[in-house]
């Protein structure tokens, strides 16, 4: 992975640069020892590794907006970090670069159930939030599977989703305000406790973009109130194309469930053996539907799916009956990703989305890729929006299979561009994806996005080298070349 | 070729002559963009111009008109989403989304009966410029939250696009949010792609009639919060004071003259009754409750999110206020206070519609003093020309917001030839 070259000049004044640092934080907020940077030299995307040139660690906005203005000043590249969860890269540290982590942003500020919303700084955790409110019966919606682990911060940087944003929407339709100092050290407050309606969508434009753009220091998100109830599905089917079909036909026949999760036999198996959920073996695929909402709506609701689901031919149908089953059927899919971990020792998971209709053709092309490229396959999907989770199985220590797992799941991403779905679902684009972005964008698309790159951060010094494949300076974007190209009409003043 | 001419267009002051430039073609638009550059000449982008008076009046030197963009690409219901071109209108997409059992989750309001245009006539491309959304914005969002993809030529002459058909997508910066509520400062659009959902089975709303006499606002707020803050999943909530009730073409709503709180639940039969029941168990404390069947209940909405209760008198001043929701009643009572005029709120108590009678400019000021002091925002969305050109239609943004504005627009348009001053004074 080619990364910006790193800048001798900055290096060079390395211990300069950590003094400065000191000055700005209390003394254990600046590691630079070896030993101890090394916890940070990946995220979990553990194939890329980078010792950053110091970390950073402050507790406030102003802490955060002198480490920046500081760093704009002396062109020192920063790398924002939140808990380390991300699966794209997107925290990998530069040579050159200052990683500063928002860990010690730990608290909540705020909870105000009459607005329902919750002002929290960005190193809580995403479960940190829904524990906060939960006595009250309220809860945070979006519910990436790291929730115990990953940062508000971070989710808003990824946008990331969960099983249950079929329903309630990614962190974007979740978040209300932020607070945010932009690289040159400036800090905003955007959005509130109120729905923002004029101006251009910052929140919007915040959300999803990996670190980018600013560094989000305070994050208000929506809560809502806990479902009465919540009961599952267990759906297996002797074909993935079975399985496809039930889920289109769930959701043509107008129901939109809280979540819909798919499992191909390898992931089934795995779990199985890992966590005893008591999943039927002798299933291709295995479906997960789960209901929320009141006792009546979901029974009925219930009744339904197990209609359609018998029309699609599943070979076997179980509803959960308590919480502990529901909670059961849930444990396989939730550990998925461990349990992969424990028949492989190596997995990459790719994150592609594409449209419902082509499940099952991506899957058996998916297959044929596996045998092209000598390496297994197990897939666990978010089947109700597209989105495909393939986990590719590699031990890296063969010599050549990392490189080939990677050209798999690159062909496997190659594939969900092409029958037109996108290259990241919820994982970003990182490192992992960068160099892939022109399968999906034209250059065009590319150098417009990075122009409002620019507009946020015109010295590039907010995470470099993730996302866009070439960077490309803001004053040569910001040119203006106007084509030839005849004149159809002469300008005729307004009166 | 596409069409060029002179056309001559009734805005609310003033006659005025403009070049029309009427593409059909993307090319076509990037050759009028290319040429704009090179005469430096500035683009007002319309499309049916039932919003053209929404925002600051732009002063532009000719017309980029978008209505024979106009066609439906692509629709596919189970894939849940539309793919159009922006001159489609609204009302024609919700009835080919009809005939499937599908809808816009974000109830697009008709705005166009407020500004004295028909109903029925408002295109998608405004619908998104302007990031609409009706009273479901609560639980559902607004435009932005549907936009899935768009293609559009910037104000570089550049054709580029982001975003797809799918939901689950964040592969590079979410352009389609910023192009939600650009109102065409940024780039014009000539595709778009919008998620749709099948529409709910049942809609019951329950109306609860407050005593007579004294204001019911804060209660009414109270309740509201009460009924967001359940597991009911409340899809509208809404409460028009006495002083409006009569405007109201619903004779439930009319009939008793009282101020009514109105509370939305949709979705599968069994279940809206059960809610409903329970919804209605908390109500009938503070008065007499009254159930809207779905016919009577799509009216209501559709009255409360097309803001029809004040579309009556074009000529009155109509401000839009979004505040924390539980703060509206103290908002509402403070802006009453030094502004004459009525108002209701809806999402639940998030948005207050104020219809003053009049406008001074010293009344301003004060209006955004008290929403600042909460953390919300005023919008000035209908008022004369004269008006909107003097004061901060969109509220003046914080100095840092505003140069960050300055700098995106620039990103996209820099010779700021597209809508200019539309948004925020140009400079
Ligand atoms: C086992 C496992 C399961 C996962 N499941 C899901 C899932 O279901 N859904 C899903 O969407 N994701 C999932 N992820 C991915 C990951 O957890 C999310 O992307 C998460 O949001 C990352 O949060 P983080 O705090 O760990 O961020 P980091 O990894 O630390 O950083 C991610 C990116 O955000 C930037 N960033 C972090 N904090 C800030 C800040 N305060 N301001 C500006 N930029 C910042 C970083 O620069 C980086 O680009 C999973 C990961 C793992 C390991
Ligand atoms: C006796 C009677 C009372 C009515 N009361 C109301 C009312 O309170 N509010 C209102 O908005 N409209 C009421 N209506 C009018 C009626 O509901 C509407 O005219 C409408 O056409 C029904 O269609 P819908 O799509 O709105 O109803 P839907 O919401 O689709 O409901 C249709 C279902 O509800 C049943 N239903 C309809 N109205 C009632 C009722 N009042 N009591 C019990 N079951 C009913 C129907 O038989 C049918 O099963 C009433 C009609 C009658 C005959």
């Amino acid at each position: 992975m080619r990364m910006p070259e790193p800048d001798n000049a900055i290096l060079d004044h390395r211990s300069e640069i950590i003094a400065k640092l000191k000055s700005f934080v209390q003394a254990d907020g600046v590691i630079s020892e070896e030993d101890a940077i090394r916890a940070y030299e990946c995220d979990a995307l553990m194939a890329y590794r980078q010792l950053p040139m110091v970390v950073v660690l402050p507790e406030t906005t102003q802490q955060v907006a002198a480490i920046l203005r500081y760093c704009y000043e002396q062109n020192i590249k920063i790398v924002p970090r939140g808990a380390g969860t991300g699966l794209s890269g997107g925290a990998l540290p530069l040579a050159d670069g200052v990683t500063l982590g928002l860990g010690k942003f730990n608290r909540i500020k705020e909870i105000d159930f009459e607005n329902r919303c919750v002002v929290a700084q960005p190193g809580v955790t995403n479960l940190g939030i829904t524990q906060a409110v939960e006595s009250d019966g309220f809860y945070y919606a979006p519910d990436p599977s790291s929730q115990i682990a990953c940062s508000i911060g971070g989710n808003v940087a990824e946008n990331s989703g969960g099983v249950h944003c079929l329903k309630y929407g990614l962190t974007t339709n979740n978040l209300l305000g932020l607070e945010m100092v932009l690289m040159s050290g400036e800090v905003l407050r955007i959005g509130g406790k109120h729905l923002v309606a004029a101006g251009y969508d910052l929140l919007g434009i915040i959300t999803g973009s990996e670190g980018l753009l600013g560094v989000v220091t305070e994050v208000t998100v929506r809560i809502l109130k806990k479902p009465e109830t919540a009961r599952a599905l267990l759906l297996g089917f002797n074909s993935l194309e079975t399985s496809a079909e039930c889920v289109a036909e769930i959701i043509g026949k107008g129901i939109i469930p809280a979540g819909m999760e798919m499992m191909d036999k390898k992931s089934t198996l795995a779990t199985e053996e890992f966590v005893n959920a008591g999943y039927p073996l002798d299933v291709e695929a295995l479906l997960i539907v789960e209901l929320d909402g009141t006792e009546i709506e979901v029974s009925h609701l219930i009744k339904q799916i197990e209609v359609i689901a018998s029309d699609a031919g599943a070979t076997s149908i179980r509803v959960s009956h308590s919480e502990e089953e529901r909670l059961n059927f849930w444990s396989g899919r939730k550990n998925a990703f461990p349990a992969i971990g424990r028949i492989s020792p190596d997995y990459i998971c790719m994150d592609g989305t594409i449209p419902r209709k082509k499940l099952s053709f991506v899957l058996k092309k998916i297959t044929e890729l596996s045998d092209i490229h000598g390496l297994g396959c197990a897939n666990v999907f978010h089947a109700g929006d597209g989105n495909l989770h393939p986990l590719i199985l590699f031990d890296a220590n063969k010599p050549g299979e990392l490189e080939r797992a990677e050209k798999f799941g690159a062909d496997i991403l190659k594939l969900c561009v092409k029958v037109g779905g996108v290259l990241t679902g919820e994982h970003g684009v990182g490192v992992e994806k960068r160099d892939l972005m022109g399968e999906m964008f034209t250059e065009a698309d590319l150098k417009q996005q990075q122009r409002l790159k620019c507009a946020f951060d015109p010295r590039q010094l907010l995470n470099p080298g993730k996302v866009y494949p070439k960077l490309h300076r803001c004053a040569e974007l910001g040119k203006l070349h106007v084509h030839r190209g005849v004149l159809p009409f002469s300008h005729i003043p307004r009166f | 070729m596409f069409i060029v001419g002179f056309f001559l267009s009734l805005t609310f002051q003033d006659f005025e002559i403009m070049q029309h430039n009427l593409p059909s073609t993307k090319d076509e638009v990037i050759q009028i963009i290319e040429t704009a550059l090179k005469t430096q000449s500035s683009l007002e982008v319309v499309c049916h111009k039932t919003k053209r008076s929404y925002g600051r009046p732009v002063d532009a030197d000719q017309l980029l008109d978008m209505k024979n963009f106009s066609s439906v690409i692509n629709y596919e219901p189970s894939e849940l989403y539309i793919q159009c071109q922006p001159g489609a209108k609204v009302s024609d997409l919700s009835n080919i989304l009809d005939q499937n059992k599908q809808c816009f989750a974000f109830e697009p309001p008709d705005w166009g009966p407020m500004f004295g245009s028909k109903a029925g006539s408002g295109s998608v491309g405004a619908l998104v410029a302007c990031n609409l959304a009706g009273s479901r914005r609560i639980k559902q969002g607004a435009t932005r939250d549907h936009l899935l993809g768009f293609h559009a030529i910037s104000g570089r002459g550049e054709e580029f696009k982001s975003g797809g058909t799918v939901v689950k997508n964040v592969a590079g910066f979410d352009l389609s949010k910023l192009m939600a509520g650009s109102l065409g400062t940024l780039a014009v659009m000539t595709q778009l792609t919008i998620k749709v959902v099948p529409k709910p089975e049942k809609a019951r709303s329950i109306l609860l009639y407050w005593p007579k006499g004294k204001s019911s606002d804060h209660p009414a707020i109270k309740v509201m919060t009460q009924a967001l803050g359940s597991n009911y999943e409340v899809s509208g909530a809404s409460h028009l004071p006495q002083s409006v009730v009569h405007r109201s073409k619903l004779n439930f709503v009319n009939a008793k003259n009282s101020a009514i709180t109105a509370l939305r639940i949709e979705g599968p039969e069994p279940s809206v009754e059960a809610r409903c029941t329970a919804l209605r168990r908390i109500l009938i404390k503070f008065g007499e409750t009254e159930e809207l069947h779905t016919s009577n209940s799509l009216k209501l909405w559709k009255e409360i999110s097309d803001v029809a209760i004040f579309s009556e008198d074009t000529s009155r001043p109509l401000w839009r206020i979004m505040v924390p929701p539980a703060f509206g009643a103290d908002i509402g009572k403070k802006v009453l206070k030094s502004m004459e005029g009525d108002l209701f709120y809806d999402w639940g108590g998030g948005q207050i519609w104020l219809a003053s009678e009049s406008y001074q400019n010293a009344m301003v000021p004060k209006l955004f003093e008290i929403v600042n002091a909460v953390g919300g925002e005023v919008n000035l969305v209908r008022g004369s020309k004269k008006v909107r050109s003097e004061i901060d239609v969109f509220m003046q943004k914080k100095p840092g917001i505003l140069e960050l504005t300055r700098k995106i627009k620039k990103a996209f348009d820099p010779e700021e030839i597209l809508n200019p001053g539309r948004m925020y004074p140009p400079g």
